[in-house]
């Protein structure tokens, strides 16, 4: 920046000139009421100005004011016909000229009112949900309706929705703040079955818990599983699938080998299958014929079984289960009335 | 870095055959903490006064209290995805409106946004410039912005007078 | 901001089936009997459906400027120059941006988004090594015709072959483009304000002619139609009709099958012919007939271009004839599109006056297409609103107009005009509002389109203020004054209507009229300061203040107590040797009376005295005098003021019987050094009555 400040005189200067400038000069010193001599007179030397000082600018504001820039879309806005949504069609920073109504935000001392909305960069910070009010919502609603496709009205209820619909997948999807849309976390798949939709016996039921371990919840009776080991979701998916497949088959298939169970490699114990329910035939079939042979027989058929077989059936095994002053009670009650009731005395009469 | 290592080796190899336990315990030096935060906290300037926006009259420990951050994304919740990498992209966008705005950005203070991939920038302006040279400018930061960091960017600005946003004067 | 958005889908699989298998092999019970449930089928949709029909909720916006601009009082453009000034700026800061990435593209490596924007990454370098048949047909697809013209040389260099499917294809994308390269897509701005027609005016040669087209074209001569075809096309449309003419000669000795595109150009070139009426017809016939009976089925090009030549021979029956052609090509099974009846309109209307039947083809035409959503499928679509609106500035029909802008503004409809077909559209709107239109029709439409869909022309303005006095529109004319300061371009009778009404509604005995004076004066005063800073910068002003101005801008700053507005302006009259108005002179004083300011009343008497005694009209200086010793008579002047103003006149009387022009400069000098504050009033009213100014001036 040069400290020499020129008069304003275009031809002073040996600088090449705009040829309107030329003009304007001209027309200057013709007419001697709008030319002032004062500010150029010809005598007068260069001034140095060691602070340049500033030229007035007030008179060019003035001329700018000829157009009139106070267009406020705030004062155009009928807010009883206004169609919100076209004026604000998108999410956008807040804009004081465009929103109606007076806001406030920011104070730096108790007591004193807040900032207003002009030049209030605390507005600007906030998320605002001004693209989205209730009538807009309710106006996209409409906008995508005809991509929608009705819910089967036969699923009325939930549990109807778990007859039909038995299997649930969980999948889900993220959303950042980012140029990309991948998640690793999205591959991950989750099925949800309820046990009893599916077809199990005893011996299924048993082997499918073995291979499912703690996947199985017996409170809600749901199977869940969850499978995130390869890269994909759809991956994922068929693999889930494989597996629930591969568990109900194996838990229906008998080997050879598993006719080979001992009681000794029984996990729990079952009073048809023991010593008690054998003994218990032995007495009720007893005969005097029978004497001094062998007292273990088979088991008594099912259909034999009387009620009171079964109540003791229980007892006992509440009693191996765990002993207690009620069990044994209870088992001694059972015991009293299979081998010494009226009934069991007068049919062995 | 290299260089100082090979150094201390040596020295340790020379100390270590006299005071061998002692050269150890001089490998970790630790300083007192200096507890001199001045980021945020304005001042007034040599020999004149200083005037202050609202977001820098508020101290940084009253943040979420009496400010809001000028940063918004989803990288720093939890399970957020690419925290180091949208920092890093923040401060190049600050950089860059900073300069391609001329240094005319009131109080500095640029807010960015960023909504799936949309990133938006909201900043006052004071109103210095013809609107036909802030549309220029406009649609060069987008489109600029948008090619390096493969999102589309919106710029949202607010003309303000030269006055106006100050409320305090340090 | 939206968090992680973890949507989580929960959904139940449908395989009933696979688990009824499963229980009809396992258990021993039946599976119990379950009614059917019909899940209904997803309806198809594309990647983009949901939010197209998201955009179908936002409606035009008239509260504000465009979406692209910025909705703040400083950045948003005030008239049409403005914002097509802004919207190509932001276009001009893009394309700058473009240009960096072009410019260095070794900088713009880094692929961050996933899946890639291929859009914001720099396109490859076309070298030798790279150039291939696939990127040519890329090239070709993306229709970047300066590129592919580079990868065809470059693989010619290396002698490569290239398929002839290839070569015809790019003979075609030349043919269409004429070897330049299109404005590209995304500059939306330039697209919209651009150059409205790519082809331009059909009766000059634009074509372009490359070698590599002629070399092409030697090349692919055996493959027989379609080479013809395209040149045919490229240079009809590009308007080279001697050369196209030999090729079509050309062709028919070749006896080589042209398709219906050849034949479409074919009709299109007969527009340029310059020869009788009935002669052209009978042309356009016998090619019709020629694409019968080649067997062709004719398009919706073929229909445009002939209605396009017929339209445009100004024949008598020429209504009868355009119906019958439509309905024909009706028969053959090709609907007109909504530029066809832009062309009949058109070629109703004619050069020199509109056939009758166009009063009912208009009214008919945008009944039927009444709340109906446009498609473009043909150029001339593109046309069709501004011709619809000229046929009603014609016509000067009211409700056609209405009905037309109805449909402009109907769904998106409005992407069918560029930026100056739209401009045009709505000046031709104007003009018929203008003319037919009742006052609150008038004031509607203006209040809904302006200022921010369209700026009027200064006619229209005229129209609307004289339209506002008649009906003393009080309340909102400041606004309009507003709106057509803001509109950049004057007229001086509109400039002085627009004053004169002013001052007759500023005048007006209405409370509301009071209210206004203040808020016109202040308009008033920033005109004036804009008009006299030009004039003191000695730029050009197209429309300088003339006298009558001055006069009508005095009444309005004495209304609006602007003192210090007033003494310049008398000032600047004096300079220019303006007279003031005695009406104007008398309603400030007047005003000085009703706000109690004696000394701008005994300055305004005393510069008056002064400066415009050298001029002809003596008598109006006796008046003066006649009035200032009116005011003296009463008691609103101090004794000083009155002895500063007898003092004044005694020395002027004295004075100016021998008055010359040589004392007129120094009474000037004295004035405008004397820059006494006088714009506050010092001394409350006083009670008593009113001197009638007005009656002693009229006399």
């Amino acid at each position: 920046m040069s400290l020499l400040s020129f008069p304003k005189m275009p031809l002073k200067g040996f600088k090449p000139v705009r040829v309107q400038l030329v003009f304007n000069h001209v027309a200057r010193l013709a007419s001697s009421k709008s030319y002032d001599p004062k500010s150029h007179d010809e005598s007068e030397f260069r001034q140095l100005e060691i602070r340049p000082v500033r030229r007035d600018r007030k008179t060019s504001s003035k001329a700018r004011m000829m157009m009139p820039r106070d267009y406020k879309r705030t004062n155009n806005i009928d807010p009883d016909k206004a169609d919100w949504k076209s004026i604000w069609p998108g999410p956008r920073s807040f804009d004081p000229n465009s929103i109606p109504i007076p806001v406030r935000q920011g104070r730096l001392k108790p007591y004193r009112r807040a900032f207003d909305k002009y030049a209030n960069m605390e507005l600007m910070k906030i998320p605002s949900f001004f693209h989205i009010p209730p009538t807009t919502i309710k106006a996209q609603c409409e906008a995508i309706k005809s991509f929608c496709t009705p819910f089967p009205n036969q699923l009325n209820s939930k549990e109807k929705c778990e007859e039909h619909f038995p299997l649930t997948v969980i999948t889900n999807d993220y959303l950042h703040s980012a140029p990309t849309i991948r998640d690793p976390l999205a591959r991950i798949v989750t099925i949800k079955l309820k046990l009893k939709n599916i077809p199990l016996d005893e011996h299924a039921r048993d082997k499918f818990m073995r291979l499912v371990r703690d996947r199985y919840d017996d409170k809600t009776d749901t199977l869940t599983i969850v499978t995130d080991r390869c890269p994909l979701r759809k991956q994922n998916y068929d693999y889930a699938q494989y597996l629930l497949t591969a568990c109900f088959f194996e838990s229906w298939t008998v080997e050879d080998w598993e006719s080979e169970k001992t009681e000794a490699d029984m996990e729990k114990y079952i009073w048809e299958n023991n010593i008690s329910a054998k003994a218990l035939a032995s007495i009720v079939k007893w005969s005097p014929d029978k004497l001094g042979k062998s007292i273990f027989h088979d088991t008594l058929p099912a259909d034999e079984l009387k009620p009171e077989h079964l109540v003791l059936g229980a007892a006992v095994k509440k009693v191996i289960e765990g002993e207690t002053e009620e069990g044994i009670e209870e088992y001694k009650k059972a015991a009293m009335e299979v081998l010494l009731s009226k009934k069991a005395v007068g049919l062995k009469a | 870095m290299a260089y100082n290592f090979s150094q201390n080796i040596w020295k340790n190899a020379l100390l270590s055959s006299n005071h061998g336990a002692w050269a150890l315990h001089r490998t970790i030096s630790t300083t007192p903490v200096r507890n001199r935060v001045s980021v945020g906290r304005y001042k007034p300037l040599e020999g004149r006064k200083q005037l202050l926006t609202y977001d820098q009259a508020i101290k940084p420990h009253e943040l979420a209290h009496k400010k809001s951050w000028n940063t918004w994304n989803t990288s720093t919740l939890e399970g957020g995805r690419r925290s180091q990498l949208t920092t890093i992209e923040d401060m190049f966008i600050r950089r860059f409106i900073h300069g391609a705005w001329f240094c005319h950005i009131k109080g500095q203070q640029i807010i960015i946004k960023r909504q799936h991939n949309i990133i938006r920038i909201a900043f006052c302006l004071p109103k210095k410039l013809p609107p036909q040279s802030v549309y220029f400018i406009t649609g060069f930061c987008e489109r600029l912005l948008s090619i390096w960091l493969h999102c589309p960017v919106k710029l949202e600005i607010q003309a303000v007078e030269n006055y106006e946003g100050y409320v305090k004067i340090v | 901001m939206n968090s992680i958005t973890c949507a989580s889908k929960t959904y139940r699989s449908s395989n009933l089936q696979y688990f009824q298998l499963w229980w009809s092999k396992y258990s021993s019970t039946a599976a119990p009997s379950k009614e059917t449930i019909k899940i209904p089928n997803r309806k198809h949709r594309g990647p983009t459906d949901i939010l197209k029909a998201l955009e179908t909720t936002v409606s035009y916006d008239f509260t504000g400027p465009a979406y692209k601009f910025f909705d703040d009082p400083f950045l948003a453009p005030y008239n049409d120059r403005q914002a097509r000034m802004y919207s190509l700026a932001k276009s001009a800061g893009q394309k700058a941006g473009t240009w960096v990435r072009d410019q260095h593209p070794e900088l713009f490596t880094q692929v961050i988004s996933d899946p890639p924007v291929m859009s914001y990454m720099p396109s490859p370098p076309i070298n030798g090594d790279n150039a291939n048949e696939e990127m040519l047909l890329q090239k070709i697809h993306d229709s970047k015709v300066s590129d592919a013209i580079k990868v065809y040389e470059l693989m010619q260099e290396k002698k490569m072959d290239i398929r002839q499917e290839t070569q015809l294809a790019l003979l075609e994308l030349l043919c269409f483009y004429n070897c330049e390269d299109d404005t590209p897509m995304e500059n939306s701005a330039e697209r919209y304000y651009g150059h409205t027609s790519r082809q331009g005016d059909p009766t000059i040669n634009h074509w372009k002619n490359h070698p590599l087209v002629d070399s092409l074209f030697s090349s692919l001569k055996s493959l027989g139609s379609a080479p013809y075809c395209a040149l045919i096309c490229g240079l009809y449309m590009y308007g080279a009709k001697v050369e196209g003419d030999k090729l079509v000669e050309e062709a028919k000795e070749k006896k080589i099958k042209l398709d219906i595109n050849a034949y479409n150009f074919i009709i299109k070139r007969t527009i340029s012919i310059y020869d009788k009426v009935d002669v052209k017809w009978q042309l356009v016939q016998n090619i019709l007939k020629e694409i019968n009976a080649a067997g062709l089925k004719p398009n919706l090009g073929t229909l445009c271009y002939s209605i396009d030549a017929v339209s445009r021979m100004g024949m008598p029956q020429r209504y009868q004839i355009l119906l019958q052609l439509v309905a024909e090509f009706k028969k053959a099974g090709v609907t007109p599109s909504i530029g066809v009846y832009g062309m009949i309109a058109r070629g109703l209307v004619g050069r020199t006056r509109p056939d009758a039947n166009l009063a009912v083809f208009l009214p008919s035409i945008l009944e039927s297409l009444k709340g109906k959503e446009l498609v473009a499928e043909h150029p001339s679509d593109l046309l069709f609103f501004d011709w619809i609106l000229k046929c009603c500035a014609v016509m000067e029909d009211l409700p056609s107009a209405i009905n037309g802008l109805e449909l402009f503004l109907h769904s998106r409809n409005r992407e069918l005009l560029d930026g100056y077909r739209s401009t045009s559209f709505f000046n031709n709107f104007f003009h018929v509002l203008s003319k037919k239109a009742d006052f609150p029709t008038l004031i509607k439409y203006y209040n809904l389109l302006v200022p921010h869909a369209h700026t009027p022309s200064p006619l229209f303005y005229q129209v609307l203020f004289d339209a506002c006095d008649v009906h003393a529109e009080i309340k909102s004319f400041p606004t309009y004054w507003n709106h057509y300061m803001s509109s950049g371009s004057f007229n001086e009778e509109t400039l002085l209507k627009m004053l004169e009404v002013a001052v007759n509604l500023t005048g007006l005995p209405d409370p509301e009229a009071i209210e206004m004076r203040k808020v016109v004066s202040e308009s008033a005063v920033n005109l004036f300061l804009f008009k006299m800073e030009k004039e003191k910068d000695n730029v050009f002003v197209s429309i300088p203040l003339t006298h009558e101005m001055c006069d009508y801008l005095l009444h309005l700053f004495a209304r609006g107590c602007q003192w210090r507005t007033i003494q310049t302006c008398l000032k600047f009259m004096h300079e220019k040797d303006f007279i003031p108005d005695e009406k104007a002179v008398s309603e400030i004083l007047d005003s000085c009376y009703d706000h109690a300011n004696p000394n701008m009343a005994v300055w305004v008497l005393k510069f008056c005295n002064k400066s415009f005694s050298g001029m002809e009209s003596f008598g109006r200086k006796l008046e003066l005098r006649e009035v200032a010793s009116k005011i003296m008579k009463a008691d609103f002047l101090n004794d000083d003021l009155k002895k500063e103003l007898q003092s004044e006149f005694e020395d002027s009387s004295s004075s100016s019987d021998s008055s010359t022009s040589d004392s007129e400069s120094s009474d000037s000098d004295d004035f405008s050094d004397s820059e006494q504050d006088i714009s506050v009033p010092r001394k409350p009213k006083p009670d008593v009555v009113k001197p009638d100014i007005k009656k002693i001036v009229e006399k």
